[in-house]
């Protein structure tokens, strides 16, 4: 589950907390007094225009810049509120498909999409087996060995989507996941990210894809300029004060 | 599939330029060791020899010095805080006065005695003018542990400023090796932060840089050893007529294979050991250094 309350984030280092003189208040907020609250399990769009802040939610939730004030719980897990280790192990129970995918170049496909499972310390046969049929779903076994300079757009987009989906996340944070994809393609992650969701996996997919959005009307976060703008869909329970009613709750675990 | 992380943080062609800076720090810190151990040699060497040694002359004015001599050796002798004392054989004082005798030198009835004197170490100091006094009030004392006390001192000083350019070396090492990790650490940026955001905890991307700066850093320990242990061990070879007059013929350069190699079974072990130790102890300080570095740095990151 994600809790962010009265969540406000400016960009640069030391947002947390400004003090009286250090003049960042005057800085604008990337995001403003935000709150909600999704539900494990949930699917929810998260959508907005270029620039409403988007990015920087995906990013607070992923644990990797903490907010300027506010509070924020993320699996159970308060990022600001614990240490180095454990964030590090919150992170790892995340799955993550950046815009810019931070693919290493160093790496082959088959090295990046292991990547999590090594550094969570997963014994070979098992990195063997969930690779294997990640790139097989993927269609990405013909390039295992392909660095990711020698792929294309999509098939980037693909072993960044394969990176957070291998080591099975209990929460997954999508930016734009359908960006560099054929049509056909994005609708199987996306069917495949609502599979996901129905096992237990809270997915959180921010898009401005119309299209999406209109053929699968989902619970939705919505920001403009850094600020939430509507409280989600009717009846999906999560409020810009995050809480979250017991009934509503029924709707969103489904 | 590969058993060690393939992670992007492997060392690179570009981090092998580390290697000759770290050689060339590790040769002066080999041969600072040289020189300490020289130095702590030639301290030991006075302390235990030169210094413990006394020379009393009694001149033979009235032509009693021999009776007195004897008599003196007999009173010093009994003596706890003397080791042994000689009186000087007759062809001996001849041998040391011959550059200024010359041909007078047959005529040794005036010369006078020469006694040779060693004091115990790690014993109250024998009150020798005070027995002089008493028994020979002629005779002079050529006592060396005036100038011996000096000699310990430029000895302990000389020592301490061996044991100051190691350190200073193990500075230069740290410091190299700190530039080095943060070039790195701005080279592999991406990838580090990569790493993080995937979970990778500070421990392991500092242990993962600290490996390969050790790796570094025996690499270049060992080349460095390796030049100023060969010049210590060419110096050694060099001085060895001084100190052992069986080997005055001793070629300057070794000849043959079996020569060159007996060279580093030549140095002192004391010294040998202290050499072996050098690249683990660069290896081990570059892994250190890396491992505070990196953990400082990974610091900017939430």
């Amino acid at each position: 589950m994600i809790r962010f309350r009265n969540v406000t984030y400016r960009h640069g280092p030391g947002q947390r907390q400004p003090g009286p003189r250090s003049g960042r208040e005057a800085v604008p907020p990337v995001l403003d007094n935000i709150g909600f609250s999704i539900p494990q399990g949930a699917f929810y769009w998260l959508t907005g225009p270029s620039g409403a802040g988007k990015s920087s939610l995906l990013r607070l939730a992923h644990g990797e810049v903490m907010p300027s004030s506010g509070e924020m719980e993320i699996l159970g897990v308060n990022p600001a509120r614990v240490g180095r280790r454990q964030r590090a192990q919150l992170r790892q129970r995340i799955g993550f498909i950046p815009q810019d995918l931070r693919l290493l170049a160093e790496l082959d496909v088959l090295d990046n999409i292991a990547l999590p499972l090594r550094l969570a310390g997963e014994d070979d046969t098992h990195i063997r087996r969930e690779v294997q049929s990640i790139l097989e779903w993927l269609g990405l076994g013909p390039k295992r060995h392909r660095y990711p300079d020698a792929l294309s757009g999509g098939e980037r987009q693909r072993v960044a989507i394969a990176r957070a989906l291998v080591g099975r996340p209990a929460l997954l944070l999508a930016d734009e996941p359908t960006n560099a994809l054929a049509e056909g393609q994005s609708w199987q992650l996306i069917e495949a990210l609502q599979a996901l969701s129905r096992s237990g996996t809270t997915v959180v997919v921010a898009t401005h894809n119309e299209t999406l959005l209109r053929a699968l009307p989902l619970p939705s976060i919505a920001l403009s300029n850094g600020k939430l703008v509507h409280p989600l869909l009717p009846g999906t329970g999560a409020d810009t004060s995050g809480n979250v009613s017991a009934s509503d709750r029924t709707l969103l675990t489904r | 599939m590969r058993r060690t992380l393939p992670d992007g943080l492997h060392l690179g062609r570009r981090d092998h330029g580390l290697i000759p800076v770290i050689a060339a720090v590790t040769a002066i810190a080999t041969l600072a060791l040289g020189g300490w151990n020289a130095a702590r040699s030639l301290s030991q060497e006075w302390a235990h020899g030169a210094a413990q040694q006394v020379t009393i002359e009694i001149p033979n004015i009235s032509g009693d010095a021999q009776a007195v001599s004897t008599k003196l050796v007999a009173v010093l002798k009994s003596d706890p805080g003397i080791e042994a004392v000689e009186i000087l054989p007759d062809a001996k004082v001849q041998e040391i006065l011959r550059p200024w005798l010359g041909a007078m030198q047959a005529n040794l009835a005036d010369l006078p005695v020469i006694l040779s004197l060693t004091r115990r170490s790690n014993t109250p100091l024998t009150d020798l003018p005070v027995i002089l006094d008493t028994i020979a009030p002629s005779a002079i004392i050529e006592d060396n542990v005036r100038w011996g006390e000096r000699l310990m001192l430029l000895g302990q000083s000389l020592q301490a400023c061996a044991w100051l350019a190691v350190i200073l070396a193990g500075f230069a090492t740290a410091g190299v090796t700190t530039l080095s990790v943060r070039m790195t650490l701005i080279a592999r940026r991406r990838t580090v932060e990569i790493l993080h955001s995937l979970g990778a905890r500070d421990g392991l991307i500092a242990r993962r840089i600290a490996w390969r700066s050790a790796v570094l850093g025996v690499s270049g320990g060992l080349l460095g050893t390796l030049l100023g242990g060969a010049t210590l061990a060419i110096l050694h070879r060099l001085i060895q007529p001084f100190l052992d007059q069986s080997r005055a013929g001793l070629s300057i350069w070794p000849q043959g294979y079996e020569e060159w190699m007996s060279l580093w079974s030549g140095l002192p072990s004391s010294l040998f050991h202290s050499l072996a130790s050098v690249p683990l102890l660069v290896a081990a300080l570059s892994f250190i250094v890396a491992q505070v570095t990196v953990r400082l740095w990974l610091r900017r990151l939430p």
